[in-house]
């Protein structure tokens, strides 16, 4: 189990992450979700030891971080966002040494090197340099890294980046495994998709502060039924805000010269009629975009901006 | 320990696989110092010799002794005598071909017997120091002993002008046994003072420490010209191997492999000393061959290789561990690796790993034999000559090793507080 508890990390003037508060349970992967620089990878340098909380509390299995950091950190297996690996050792080297930093000796440390290749199905590529593989399969044994002590709590911060989509599904299966296992993981994602499809419980981050956090139930019904419209071309900012007062169901999310964003119901079936009215307010619309309800939609209705803006 | 024996291990897997590096670091300095000792004239090949001209204008007995005295023993490796005219010689010389010329005048050796003032001449060639000066040292010891000579055998010496200016069949057999027998008893005389001798001269060589010109009084007989050069060659091994070793920290960072030992319960320090333990052995193989090498080709004492040895991996560390510290201090790889080039060539410039000490200006050799690798220096070629005394070298030890400590400590604060900086 992962607590956090009025987490803040501050570097200088900045504030990277603001009174953060969450738990993730075992047997459960706990999203944290938001954009580039929003403060996930400082919320997991806080978690794993990397960083220092300016204030706040965080507990691994009740050790705390700070005080209690090496009994902390021996529950803790983690997979940084870049590729931590000797490139010019082997899988099998990597493994060994990875294995040896969390107290695995000998036999032990042998027979759980070649599981773990086994289980990132690497075994035929285990003494070859792993400057020589693919991405995919540099991810994959960054995660086997992770697991080699068996650890009770994961965190793999954007484990998915830039990973091709045959890697990225085995990768995910096998995230799904440990937390079959009981494992307690944290998963940082910037793909909404991702996190919807993998995660029991979300936490939404941006600019350093949750803004949303619950199972995924809860932060649909946040929602609720109605699609978010994204319109650009040319617009009055302030004609089309009193027009679309008028229009029933619509609200207006954000408005300026070239984008314009709606909530509503049913978007697709009152284009015509919303068109109508914009054209009305002399909009010259070029490009439109509909987006059902999911996080992405939540996560422009509380920041009033797209996920990879 | 379980994990400082794993880094030790993984990162000796990494130089194996990365292996032209270490043969890199070895054989650079040997080419240079190679090149070095070719520069100054090889260690096999010719010396430079003093190409003596003279002009034997007396034409007498005692003016070919003179002539003769440069072709003889030792005198016949420095020196190259050329019977010639004055005219003759003076062209030689005025082309250069030629160190100096000695003009020995007429009635030289009537004026020698009868003590009587006389003039040798020598030109000396402007175009080179060294050699004329040879000739010129060499021919007033000459002078002196005839001056002597005189002094000692002069009654006997001048009985032998008159008998040569009066009998034109040369002196006989009874006056050659008078003189003879006269001569060997002043020798004898003169034996109770100089066998033994009452008055002795001691050497003593100063300590390496206060020799700034790195011991060069105190070679033994046996150690090659290519002794003076290849200490320096050694050194400058060491310090490549320790700029070298010291950027590989930076790669733990780009890599992310830092940060994840960080993340691990395994401390930092352990893993940092695993990393310095596994240069050590590269050091260790690195500066063996070199030693072996050293001994073989270039005239290395073999004496006291295994302490030399331990002194090379003893510095090596030093220099590696201080360099780390370097690289730590700036903000990126590429600003670490300027840094210490920045200070690591200017070093073994003046710490006589280009330049031997032996061929440096005595204030330039001062002020090299104080820089960290010049020192080091200093003291192995004192461990190499075996002219170091264990409790010096004890204190020296102990002196590099509470650098070492001092060094590894700095960089292991380093590393953790810029622990998240990738």
């Amino acid at each position: 189990m992962i607590e956090v508890e009025g987490l803040q990390k501050q570097f200088g003037d900045l504030v990277a992450v603001r009174d953060a508060s969450f738990v993730a349970h075992p047997g459960k992967i706990f999203g944290l979700l938001g954009p580039n620089g929003a403060g996930k990878s400082t919320t997991i340098g806080c978690i794993s030891g990397l960083l220092q909380p300016t204030a706040g509390h965080v507990r691994i299995l009740g050790h705390d971080v700070v005080t209690a950091g090496q009994a902390s950190r021996r529950q803790l297996g983690v997979m940084p966002q870049e590729l931590a690996l000797y490139e010019d050792l082997s899988a099998t080297e990597n493994l060994s040494f990875w294995g040896a930093a969390y107290g695995l000796r000998g036999s032990e440390l042998k027979s759980r090197a070649r599981e773990v290749l086994e289980f990132v199905a690497l075994q035929d590529r285990a003494v070859e340099p792993v400057k020589n593989f693919s991405g995919g399969m540099q991810r994959r044994l960054n995660y086997g890294c992770a697991i080699m002590h068996r650890p009770r709590v994961l965190l793999l911060d954007e484990p998915t980046a830039g990973v091709d989509p045959q890697s990225r599904m085995r990768l995910l299966e096998m995230v799904k495994e440990q937390v079959a296992s009981g494992a307690c993981v944290l998963y940082t994602t910037h793909y909404m998709e991702e996190a919807e499809t993998l995660c029991d419980e979300l936490a939404i981050i941006d600019q350093g502060t949750l803004i949303a956090q619950g199972d995924l139930a809860e932060l649909r019904s946040m929602v609720g039924q109605r699609d978010i419209l994204r319109l650009t071309g040319v617009f009055h900012a302030e004609r089309v805000r009193s027009t679309l007062a008028n229009f029933d169901g619509v609200e207006v999310l954000q408005a300026d010269e070239a984008t314009l964003r709606l909530e509503m119901r049913e978007a697709t079936r009152h284009l015509a009629k919303l068109f109508e009215a914009l054209q009305s307010a002399e909009a010259d619309i070029r490009e439109t975009t509909v987006t059902q309800p999911s996080l992405e939609s939540l996560f422009i209705k509380l920041t009033g901006k797209e996920m990879r803006e | 320990m379980r994990f400082f024996t794993s880094a030790v291990i993984k990162d000796l897997h990494r130089h194996r696989r990365d292996f032209w590096k270490p043969v890199l670091w070895g054989a650079i300095p040997l080419v240079v110092g190679e090149l070095l000792i070719l520069a100054m004239g090889g260690s096999d090949g010719v010396k430079p010799r003093v190409e003596l001209l003279i002009s034997d204008e007396d034409d007498s007995p005692l003016s070919g002794f003179v002539k003769g005295a440069f072709s003889q023993g030792e005198m016949a490796e420095l020196f190259h005598v050329e019977a010639i005219s004055q005219d003759a010689g003076r062209e030689q010389l005025d082309q250069g071909e030629a160190s100096a010329l000695l003009i020995i005048p007429a009635g030289f050796q009537q004026a020698v017997l009868d003590d009587t003032p006389c003039q040798l001449t020598l030109i000396t060639n402007p175009a080179q120091q060294i050699l004329p000066g040879i000739a010129e040292e060499t021919i007033s010891v000459m002078v002196d002993g005839a001056f002597y000579g005189h002094r000692l055998f002069g009654d006997e010496l001048r009985e032998i002008a008159d008998v040569l200016a009066t009998e034109e069949d040369g002196p006989t057999a009874l006056q050659i046994v008078r003189v003879a027998t006269r001569i060997g008893a002043i020798v004898e005389q003169v034996n109770e003072h100089v066998d033994p001798l009452s008055i002795t001269v001691e050497t003593e060589v100063d300590v390496p420490q206060s020799d700034p010109q790195g011991n060069v009084s105190g070679i033994e007989a046996d150690v090659a010209d290519t002794f003076y050069v290849f200490p320096g060659i050694l050194l400058m091994a060491l310090v490549f191997m320790g700029e070298g070793l010291s950027g590989d920290i930076w790669v733990e960072r780009r890599q992310g492999t830092l940060k994840r030992v960080i993340a691990t319960p395994s401390t930092l320090h352990a893993f940092l000393a695993g990393k310095l333990a596994a240069g050590l052995i590269v050091i260790g193989c690195v500066s063996l061959v070199l030693l072996v090498i050293g001994t073989i080709y270039f005239g290395l004492p073999g004496k006291n290789l295994p302490l030399a040895w331990a002194w090379m991996i003893l510095s090596g560390a030093v220099l590696t561990a201080t360099m780390q510290v370097v690289q730590l201090w700036v903000s990126s790889q590429r600003a670490g690796s300027v840094v210490t080039n920045s200070l690591m060539f200017p070093l073994m410039m003046i710490g006589g790993s280009f330049f031997p000490f032996e061929s440096m200006p005595t204030w330039m050799a001062t002020v090299g034999s104080w820089t960290p690798n010049g020192w080091m220096l200093v003291q192995l070629k004192a461990i190499l000559l075996s002219q170091v005394e264990p409790v010096g070298l004890a204190l020296a030890a102990s002196f590099l090793l509470a650098i070492l400590l001092l060094m590894f400590w700095g960089g292991w604060r380093r590393t953790w507080s810029t622990r998240a900086r990738h």
